[in-house]
């Protein structure tokens, strides 16, 4: 019976003490009373007066015994703890290597998990820097077939008048050419309601804000700007405060500049004022048209599900009243943090920190492995300290306190590893990650590597101390080291195959996401990327003002164009396939004859208005009918060219997808029908991981657009053309900048590069886990063969042969393997749900995948095992012999 | 000049309980005749009021206890001071003294 539970057993309590003690001095007054000639009674009587207040004395003094006792075993527990924490660093430094790999291995994961938490805890879970952010909320329509669209301006003046929200604002992100730097630049800008700024929270650093009164038609032009333009532009001066900016072809006066880190949009760089001209305001009422944004700020004490009941009760009373237009939308709010994050980031994340900590728990099953060998050398120590009185409990907090002193260390180096791979992470990671650059070692990412270095104790050294309470510790002392127990073998046997079941996973994992990558990088956008430069142009100002001066303009930027020399051919597009930037715009097309389909039913396509040119100058291939020309005007026949899905989807009766000749309409906008002239092939639209959508193309001089994306096949390579082009667009008109200049082979990558990161970031992480697996079934086999080296000796010298030895050990490993391989599979199935949202034209099942995991896996496993197999069957038997 | 504690009276019956250990180790009972029979009873000390002192006195470490038998056969907790206890005794002994005498000084003042 251990030390510890003998005490707690035969030694009393401080009531029974503190009885005891009392009684006794009662008993003994008593006795000396009586024998002084007092009766019994009498005596216990004058004894219990003498006293004085027996029960509160007692109380007294249970309440100071139990007080000293708490404090003396507190003091012991403090002690031993000491102890331990010197004892468990002596014991380090006399292990310099072991304890080198052991704090290695869990700095690194630890470092990794932290890393990766930091990113989650900047992207996600970190409050938007705008005061009492979880307030503000993001309004959306939400049609039948379950998209997310933007609001009108009618459904913000709805919130306005039922006060649904403390404050909302509606705004659109707007473009606008600035005059009078260096060279012209485009900048982002936001118009906005009123109570922008107030919905928001954020007042200027410097200046006002734009009042009530400067949202009214024909009030003075004033804007807020950026901190970034204000320090970019006039380098910081206060004076830029009240001093005009020239944009769109007029001047506008600065009112005030916002606090950097406080802008909403973050790319955003100037505010306006959003005026509601009476000729416009027909069309912005109109509950059809979705072209704003909705930002609002909570009413105190009102949740969100309250808010959406009311949204929602208000979107039903449109709905009843104006069917044609909003039949089947609702509204809905969501948080703003989520509205920013998107959908698919989130998971991204919590697959890359599953990802990481399952490396953390390989380097911690290492880590067990090495202790658990460790300790099996210990156990005559452990054996001895037992034998002179330590008790189990004791000696398991001994080896778990030198497990955290492990722990810690490995915490303490793993910070700087995290600082490193933050920094990497940071550097590697696409730009649209939003946030990323507010990652850093904050309280709430320190709190989770002291957390996570706990838990890795907690994982690597439970294995031991469990052990230790496993064996009798009184026949430790006497079994010789050598003798291997089978429990001993086995625990240390289901670690390795739960690690090589957690690295499986890993690399499945990997080996999708680096398969997804693949189909992706070997996705056809529909058209060849090579030697194609695109940028973004936006004609403002007087000498474009109205349709015509607009179309004209547009056509004689393409004719100059055209005209660069190195460029072959050129066009000129309001939006540019594989997210090449423009303005992209969904309607609902209905094809002459066919009764209005109900909401959600409808047949979607993109709408792109192009010049004359442009599928021959992207390289999409007209399949039938013919390109437009400079003869599709504004007083001719209206006229599209739709994509094969259109046309599949719009006559999917009609043999071979033959739509030519038919009229089509745009039944709830622009609502003229339009005969389809040609048929071009299908292009990815939204990037190269899109579905293939349904697109419509028509004429620029039958639609006037202002702002236009060109795209430029050049002879050369693009940037030798580049100077050429920009002289050609200044010689047009000086003050128009060109924005988002790049290549279409850029335009891929960027639009690759979100998948790109999560693949090469897991492919790390496997790659460790792989090397943590090697490592592990390297060690566990070398140190069985090791301690069986008598056992394969005696074999070998009755007659066993070099190559049965071999069989034998690299047999067992086998086992292992397969064991650990199976279990892997079974998990990675398990978890197949969850990663595939984030494949593209890979099942979460793919076979290839799987079984060149298992390959991979299953090979290194072997080859790890081989080395000390191949070492067994060399052993000299007669040496072994004599050693022993 | 000594100070005046403000515990002095708690501090009185500390150092009184001390001295009666220091012909060594007694329990409590043995402890309040002592008290009773040194003081004469010039000093009405509550005996009840000893047990709480103890328990102070063992948690300050100045004494410590142990169970062993009594003179009569029975089981009893027995007191012994600790070295620490000694010196306090001594310490308590000197400033006692002093401050006596101070005030004895005071009150025999003629002018």
């Amino acid at each position: 019976m251990s030390a510890s539970r003998e005490r707690s057993v035969l030694r009393p309590t401080v009531r029974e003490e503190v009885e005891e003690e009392l009684s006794f001095h009662l008993e003994m007054r008593v006795r000396e009373l009586v024998a002084g000639g007092l009766s019994e009674k009498a005596a216990r009587a004058q004894a219990l007066r003498t006293f004085g207040d027996l029960a509160g004395v007692q109380a007294e003094c249970r309440r100071l015994g139990e007080r000293r006792e708490r404090g003396r075993r507190r003091g012991e527990l403090f002690a031993e703890l000491w102890q331990d924490l010197r004892f468990g660093v002596r014991h380090l430094r006399r292990a310099p290597t072991f304890a080198a790999i052991a704090i290695l291995t869990l700095a690194l994961g630890v470092g990794a998990t932290t890393a990766m938490f930091s990113v989650m805890q900047a992207v996600l879970l970190r409050p938007l820097p705008f005061p009492d952010s979880g307030r503000l909320v993001v309004p959306t329509a939400r049609p039948a077939s379950g998209e997310s669209w933007s609001i009108t301006y009618a459904d913000y003046l709805d919130w306005e008048q039922a006060k649904v929200f403390e404050a909302a604002a509606a705004y659109r992100i707007i473009n606008v050419n600035v005059a009078g730097g260096a060279a012209p630049e485009r900048l982002v800008a936001v118009q906005a309601t009123k109570d922008f700024l107030h919905v928001l929270g954020v007042r200027p650093l410097l200046g006002r804000a734009l009042r009530p009164e400067e949202h009214m038609p024909g009030s003075p032009r004033r804007a807020l700007i950026s901190y970034g333009l204000w320090q970019r532009r006039f380098g910081g001066d206060p004076a830029a405060v009240g001093s005009k900016l020239r944009m769109t072809g007029v001047d506008v006066e600065v009112m005030g500049v916002l606090p950097a880190g406080l802008s909403f949009p973050r790319e955003a760089d100037v505010w306006l004022p959003l005026k509601v001209f009476p000729e416009e305001r027909a069309s912005l009422e109109r509950r059809d048209n979705f072209m704003f944004n909705g930002i609002a700020r909570l009413l105190p004490g009102k949740t969100l599900a309250a808010t959406n009941a009311e949204l929602a009760a208000l979107a039903a009373r449109v709905a009843r009243e104006q069917p044609a237009a909003r039949a089947g939308v609702t509204m809905t709010a969501g948080p703003l943090l989520d509205e920013l994050v998107g959908p698919t980031l989130p998971r991204t994340l919590v697959l890359m920190l599953v990802a990481v900590a399952l490396v953390l728990v390989i380097g911690c099953v290492n880590v067990a492995n090495l202790l658990l060998a460790r300790s099996a050398t210990r156990r005559r120590e452990l054996g001895l300290r037992s034998a002179l009185g330590a008790s189990r409990a004791r000696l398991g907090r001994q080896l778990l306190t030198e497990a955290l002193v492990l722990g810690l260390t490995g915490g303490a180096v793993g910070l700087v590893v995290a600082w490193g791979a933050m920094r990497g992470l940071v550097a590697l990671a696409p730009a649209s990650i939003p946030r990323l650059d507010e990652v850093r070692l904050d309280l709430p990412v320190l709190g989770a590597a002291f957390a996570v270095s706990l838990f890795a104790t907690l994982v690597f050294g439970a294995a031991p101390a469990w052990r230790l309470a496993a064996t009798r510790a009184a026949a430790a002392a006497k079994e010789p080291t050598r003798s291997v127990t089978a429990a001993r073998g086995r625990q240390r046997r289901v670690l390795v195959a739960v690690e090589l079941a957690l690295s499986l996973l890993l690399v499945v994992w990997a080996g999708l996401l680096l398969r997804s990558l693949g189909q992706l990088n070997a996705t056809d956008p529909g058209f060849p990327t090579a030697r194609l430069l695109t940028f973004s142009v936006s004609l403002q100002g007087d000498r474009y003002e109205g349709e015509e001066l607009s179309i004209n303009g547009i056509a004689e930027l393409a004719r100059r164009l055209a005209a660069v020399p190195g460029v072959q051919r050129s066009a000129l597009l309001s939006s540019a396939p594989l997210g090449g930037g423009g303005f992209y715009l969904g309607r609902a097309f209905l094809a002459e004859g066919r009764p209005e389909p109900p909401a959600g039913r409808e047949v979607n396509g993109q709408w792109s208005v192009v010049t004359p040119g442009a599928f021959a100058a992207l390289g999409v291939p007209l399949l039938r009918g013919r390109d437009f020309t400079d003869g599709d005007t504004a007083t001719s026949v209206p006229v599209m060219i739709v994509n094969r899905e259109f046309a599949r989807k719009m006559f999917p009766d009609v043999q071979n997808g033959d739509a030519l000749g038919k009229r089509v309409r745009s039944w709830r906008d622009e609502n003229v029908y339009r005969e389809i002239v040609g048929i071009v092939d299908d292009v990815r639209f939204f990037g190269a991981g899109d579905e293939i959508r349904p697109l419509v193309y028509v004429p620029h001089r039958q639609c006037g657009w202002d702002t236009m994306v060109a795209v430029l096949r050049t002879t050369g390579a693009p940037d030798e053309t580049l100077p050429a082009v920009r002289r050609a667009v200044a010689a047009f008109d000086a003050e128009l900048p060109l924005d988002g200049v790049q290549t279409f082979d850029e335009v891929f990558a960027t639009s690759v590069a979100p998948r790109r990161f999560g693949a090469t970031l897991l492919a790390s992480f496997a790659g460790l886990a792989l090397l943590l697996a090697l490592v592990g079934v390297y060690g566990v086999l070398s140190y069985e063969v090791a301690q069986r080296a008598r056992e394969i000796g005696i074999r070998m010298a009755i007659g066993s042969r070099r190559a049965d030895v071999l069989r034998m050990v690299v047999g067992e490993a086998a086992v292992l393997v397969v064991v650990g391989l199976a279990g892997g599979a079974a998990a990675a199935l398990l978890a197949g749900r969850f990663v595939q949202p984030l494949l593209f034209e890979t099942a979460a099942t793919d076979a290839p995948t799987y079984l060149t995991a298992v390959a991979l896996l299953g090979g290194v496993a072997l080859l790890a095992a081989s080395v000390p197999a191949v070492r067994a069957a060399a052993s000299d038997p007669m040496k072994v012999m004599r050693a022993e | 000049m000594p100070k005046l504690r403000s515990d002095r009276l708690h501090g009185t019956l500390d150092a009184l309980v001390l001295k009666a250990m220091s012909w060594g180790p007694r329990h409590g009972y043995a402890i309040a005749r002592w008290l009773e029979q040194s003081t004469d009873a010039e000093l009405r000390i509550e005996e009840g009021s000893l047990y709480p002192a103890l328990y102070r006195l063992e948690e300050r470490g100045w004494i410590e206890a142990d169970w062993g038998t009594s003179e009569l056969g029975r089981r009893a907790k027995f007191y012994r001071l600790t070295e620490r206890g000694d010196e306090e005794l001594r310490r308590e002994t000197v400033e006692w003294t002093r401050f006596a005498a101070a005030v004895t000084r005071v009150l025999a003042a003629t002018a």
